[in-house]
């Protein structure tokens, strides 16, 4: 320990800190510092990073994925106005968005009303498939997908979702699963479009970190 | 703090074991000493999973202060899909702990998942939960695996095992948070 006096703490041996074990008296400079050493305790372990509320986009995108081993994905009334009834996905990048690379295995059950089917693939080009939509704002999908390892270079992506919605028949429907982004890479660009053909998406979406403390 | 994650216990695996436990107070892997205690919903979060020998399994049971309960009253209700065959749906009753598949031994043959745990801490109530998780096995095959699951005894738990069925657990980063 640096400072002979902190943490309210004088002529002693001062005690370390760590998160859920703090213990002392602290000024607001301490804190700040524990906060930035991540040794200080705060409770609220779902943490937004970004909203992006789209209208008539072609693509949406997030590029700041902060210190987080595990990120939540929502995405609410999520919807596209062209290319009939198909899926909007989404792809890592590890150089902003310059280049995609490698595929996508994912197992997934779909329902749309009392039909059920499974949607496999051992090597999806076009990403993790985040809803089923038509082509209206009617016809959106809501629904969140769980993504872990996202920024880790040693190891993949991997990612479980599921969504409600209204595809192209109106019906309503389900789609849940699990991807692999089978390419070991720290990915620092997220993007969702619809890869199949040209259409503009129109919905709200919000990534948000699980804190660990270790 | 309402409508937030608390963290509550986190363990990383630092050489092999053959349980992992979060929660069930001073049993617990780490030295956090928690002990499901509230009413409160709980969500178990897990990483990188990895086995020390090919095709060995990490299931899950549940602990009563801090013991797991290794009794045949485990039933769940699964569907299991895979990238090449399809999907399979499965359920077991009577089982003394509930199940995932088996995977290889490094992160790229791992499994990521979520485990959500109802009335753990009734005495008058099961115990429940819910999980989803993708589980790469060792050949490498992909797997989504979603499922419901019972403890069918009228009692408090307050953790949850993951023990490996033969061997040990050779990595796995875990963690426990309170819903409030």
């Amino acid at each position: 320990m640096s400072k002979s006096n902190k943490y309210g703490y004088s002529g002693v041996d001062i005690p370390s800190q760590a998160a859920f074990a703090n213990v002392g008296k602290f000024d607001p400079a301490e804190i700040n510092e524990l906060v930035q050493e991540d040794k200080w305790t705060q409770y609220g372990q779902l943490e937004l990073i970004e909203t992006i509320n789209a209208s008539g986009v072609s693509a949406v995108a997030f590029d700041d994925f902060g210190d987080y081993n595990v990120h939540l994905l929502t995405f609410n009334n999520l919807s596209k106005n062209a290319g009939g009834g198909g899926y909007i996905s989404m792809k890592f990048s590890a150089d902003g968005g310059s280049s995609y690379t490698g595929n996508y295995p994912q197992a997934l059950n779909m329902a749309e009303g009392t039909n059920f089917f499974d949607i496999k693939s051992t090597n999806y080009p076009y990403g993790v498939r985040i809803g089923q939509h038509g082509d209206a704002t009617s016809e959106p999908s809501n629904g969140y997908c769980y993504l872990y390892n996202l920024t880790d270079s040693t190891k993949y992506t991997f990612v479980t979702q599921k969504s409600s919605n209204t595809p192209n028949s109106g019906v309503g429907g389900m789609i849940f699963g699990s991807h692999a982004h089978t390419t070991a890479q720290a990915n620092n660009y997220l993007q969702i479009k619809y890869y199949f053909s040209s259409a503009n998406l129109t919905g709200n979406l919000s990534l948000y970190g699980i804190k660990e403390y270790e | 703090m309402a409508g937030s994650l608390v963290q509550v216990d986190h363990f990383e695996i630092s050489s092999a074991v053959s349980t992992v436990t979060l929660g069930g107070g001073s049993s617990g892997s780490s030295s956090t000493n928690f002990a499901i205690n509230t009413d409160d919903i709980y969500m178990a979060t897990y990483r990188n999973v990895y086995m020390t020998t090919d095709g060995r399994v990490p299931n899950v049971r549940l602990t009563v202060s801090g013991s797991a309960d290794s009794n045949a009253n485990y039933d769940n209700a699964r569907m299991n899909l895979e990238v090449a065959a399809g999907h399979y749906d499965g359920g077991n009753n009577n089982s003394t702990s509930f199940p995932t598949i088996g995977r290889g031994t490094t992160s790229q043959e791992s499994s990521q998942g979520m485990i959500y745990c109802y009335n753990f801490n009734s005495s008058s109530e099961y115990s429940f939960i819910t999980w989803s998780e993708i589980v790469v096995t060792e050949s490498p095959e992909y797997y989504d695996i979603y499922g419901g699951g019972v403890l069918t005894t009228t009692q408090a738990t307050d953790g949850i095992q993951w023990v490996a069925n033969s061997g040990t657990i050779a990595n796995g980063e875990f963690t426990l948070y309170k819903v409030v």
